[in-house]
């Protein structure tokens, strides 16, 4: 396992990307935005491995947590998105509505 | 005749439009006071966990505020699962449910939780639920 902060954020911004390729806008500045905010939790986890608090066992598995706080993030990020799509829609759809109303 | 055809067109549009917008579901008050519940409830466990002596800390003496953790997650999922559209929420509370579940093995196994994994776990699950209620609160 390489311990270097930077390529823990690199490889999990890979991962990242692959998972929420496809999701509802959420691009590569989300994922570098969310990686961000977890960036001093990664190094908290490597400060304490160096002082003897973590194994490597253990830092490797307190890492994996790190990525589903990470993936909740992210899908947090999902549903802001869908909701702003959602909210342009309806009011798409109420402006229609009221189109087709002064029609009849 | 032209009428006729730009009015059936602007129903077409408005139908097309009105099943796109349920792309979520809607903001349920329900869900969002179970993940207030079942944080307050870990939060109870990890603060119960830690005021004990690091020798005292097994899974027996802890095991009904874990039981409150487990029927509190029960609760919640019962109430996001019966929402449609709310596949974010409910792979989000998967995921928290995940880590609670591993941290809770952990101590059933190995009878040490020290001050520290006691800190990281608390803090961690503490986020990925103040993230939950942020994304259900934002459906308003």
């Amino acid at each position: 396992m390489n311990l270097n902060i930077e390529s823990i954020i690199d490889s999990i911004s890979h991962a990242m990307q692959s998972e929420f390729d496809d999701q509802w806008a959420v691009n590569r500045n989300n994922i570098q935005e969310v990686l961000f905010s977890e960036k001093h939790n990664i190094a908290e986890l490597l400060q304490l491995h160096t002082d003897g608090e973590l194994d490597l066992v253990e830092l490797q598995s307190e890492i994996s947590d790190i990525l589903l706080v990470i993936e909740n993030k992210l899908l947090a990020k999902t549903i802001a998105n869908k909701v702003m799509v959602k909210k342009a829609l309806d009011l798409a759809l109420n402006a229609l509505l009221g189109s087709v109303s002064k029609v009849f | 005749m032209r009428l006729k055809i730009t009015t059936t067109l602007m129903i077409v549009f408005c139908l097309a439009l009105s099943g796109c917008a349920k792309l979520i579901s809607h903001y349920d008050p329900a869900t969002a006071q179970a993940i207030g519940t079942t944080a307050k409830s870990i939060d109870f466990f990890y603060g119960s966990l830690s005021l004990k002596q690091p020798s005292k800390r097994q899974y027996a003496h802890v095991a009904k505020e874990a039981l409150q953790v487990d029927v509190s997650f029960n609760a919640l999922s019962m109430h996001t699962n019966i929402q449609p559209n709310n596949q974010e929420t409910r792979k989000m509370i998967n995921n928290a449910r995940t880590l609670w579940q591993k941290y809770k093995q952990k101590l059933q196994q190995s009878h040490r939780y020290s001050d520290t994994k006691i800190r990281l776990h608390r803090k961690r699950l503490h986020e990925m639920f103040q993230v939950m209620l942020k994304a259900e609160l934002s459906k308003k």
